[in-house]
């Protein structure tokens, strides 16, 4: 079943392919992603809420660390993820370009720290790597926004978590 | 199985198997961007209207900006659908927008659930930070508050970041233009999705010094056209056409299946039926033809 998760992620990846400059968002190289990130890690989210912050409806997103490939986590620690939109009750809020991320779900997930000290998903969308299987030849793919661009080459984005741990690592490593 | 169930059921499975066309994709209740079946979300009104944040932005002299924001809320209402061809059908849009007498000096954008008839579509310029850390990237970000189970939208603002990005409104070739972000911006404020349709308005690339988003092209104009009809009235759709693009109360009553806000992903552009939606509606015919004997 796994492996047939990752083909389906790998063949998604290959279909669907990752944004060039988008309207609302630039889309960031992976590597300027990685060396902006204050926290890169794949884990495994655990929990989830929604709440409303000031007029906007954020989702928190308790992730549990299984690798740490740059910042100030371990594994085993959890950290807070925040994601636009979601639905409180009777309402719910979107915003275009933003990814929900479900409880169980093994992300890998590129980070900024806000001042809260919560974390959010740098770009959006660019920011989250879904990961199919486990250990490091699982697949990981961006979730790709609704669309098929067409005449676009799309950046060629690491198709496994082992690959996409190499391009985060030597990015960071890269000097600012 | 009786002849008519035995067709039902065929129309469903080829439906089902069906390639979704590409065209215009419709935002929805239980998918991100629309690749769901739910209700799509819609504006259950056809005057919407909009109120500018009174500072305007640093970045564009005058009232030029608000000008350039006016002249894009006139845009969508001008549609006129068009044929494969890209000859005008004549069909047209009944949506149109107004803007508010007074302009809004609470500049909190989101949705006031306490003070529901406070709320305000509200534009606004950020030139004194990006309110939210780590996000530089969003050059525009329209927020949708719409209720989960019918699709109806309460509330859309739409923020500019003038302070990470620069704007123009005289097609300025290193800068965003405004006219060009916006009419983009409202498409999503009607309920429309990223399209896959190259060229279009509502298509997700964009670049600096581009203005031919200013107008709208066959997929933008068809998907108003269909999503907001004229010679309907206020809060009108048909539930049971193409993707279930909105529901009113009285649809939700009239037909329950069609607003499950089902989980499994489809394709989703709202000229054709896709797939899951189309099995959805014909699976609840079926459904409602065994209750009825």
């Amino acid at each position: 079943m796994c492996r047939l998760a990752s083909l389906a992620l790998v063949l998604a990846t290959i279909a669907l392919p990752s944004l060039a400059p988008a309207m609302s968002t630039r889309v960031a190289p992976l590597a300027e992603l990685a060396r902006r990130a204050d926290l890169c890690l794949v884990g495994r989210a655990v929990a989830r809420e929604t709440f409303w912050r000031e007029g906007r409806i954020f989702t928190r997103v308790t992730v549990q660390a299984e690798e740490v490939w740059k910042g100030a986590a371990v594994p085993g620690q959890t950290v807070e993820v925040l994601t636009l939109g979601g639905v409180v009750g009777g309402l719910a809020q979107r915003v275009d370009g933003a990814v929900a991320i479900e409880v169980d779900e093994r992300v890998a997930l590129l980070l900024a720290r806000e001042p809260a000290g919560a974390f959010v998903p740098l770009g959006l969308w660019q920011g989250v790597f879904r990961v199919a299987g486990e250990g490091p030849a699982a697949a990981v793919a961006r979730p790709t926004p609704p669309v098929r661009l067409v005449g676009v080459v799309p950046e060629a984005l690491p198709s496994s978590v082992s690959a996409l741990r190499s391009a985060v690592l030597e990015a960071a490593r890269a000097p600012r | 199985m009786p002849r008519a169930d035995r067709l039902l059921g065929l129309i469903a499975v080829m439906m089902a198997v069906a390639e979704p066309a590409a065209a215009y994709v419709c935002t929805r209740t239980d998918a991100a961007g629309g690749s769901g079946a739910g209700a799509s979300l819609s504006w259950f009104r056809r005057d919407v209207p909009y109120t500018f944040y009174v500072d305007g932005t640093a970045a564009i002299p005058g009232d030029l900006a608000f000008d350039a924001l006016r002249a894009s809320f006139a845009v969508w209402p001008k549609a006129e659908g068009c044929d494969d061809t890209g000859a005008p059908n004549g069909l047209t849009t009944g949506v149109t927008f107004h803007e508010t007498s007074w302009m809004s000096h609470v500049d909190r954008v989101g949705y006031d659930y306490e003070h529901p008839d406070a709320n305000e579509n509200l534009l606004i310029f950020r030139d004194r930070g990006w309110p939210l850390p780590g996000q530089g990237d969003i050059i525009a970000l329209t927020t949708t508050t719409y209720d989960p189970v019918t699709g109806q939208i309460l509330d859309a603002d739409i923020e500019f970041n003038t302070a990470d990005w620069p704007f123009a409104v005289d097609g300025d070739a290193s800068s965003m233009d405004l006219m060009n972000a916006a009419v983009h911006e409202i498409g999503h404020v009607l309920g429309l999705a990223h399209s896959p349709v190259k060229g279009s308005t509502m298509e997700a690339q964009g670049q600096l010094g581009e203005t031919k988003k200013r107008t709208l092209e066959c997929d933008d104009t068809n998907a108003v056209v269909f999503k907001y009809p004229a010679g309907r009235p206020n809060g009108y759709c048909d539930p049971v056409a193409a993707c279930g693009y909105c529901a009113p109360p009285e649809a939700v009553v009239r037909y329950p299946l069609v607003t499950v806000t089902a989980t499994s992903a489809t394709g989703g552009g709202c000229a054709a039926l896709p797939p899951g939606a189309a099995t959805l509606v014909v699976l609840a015919l079926l459904g409602w033809r065994r209750a009825r004997r």
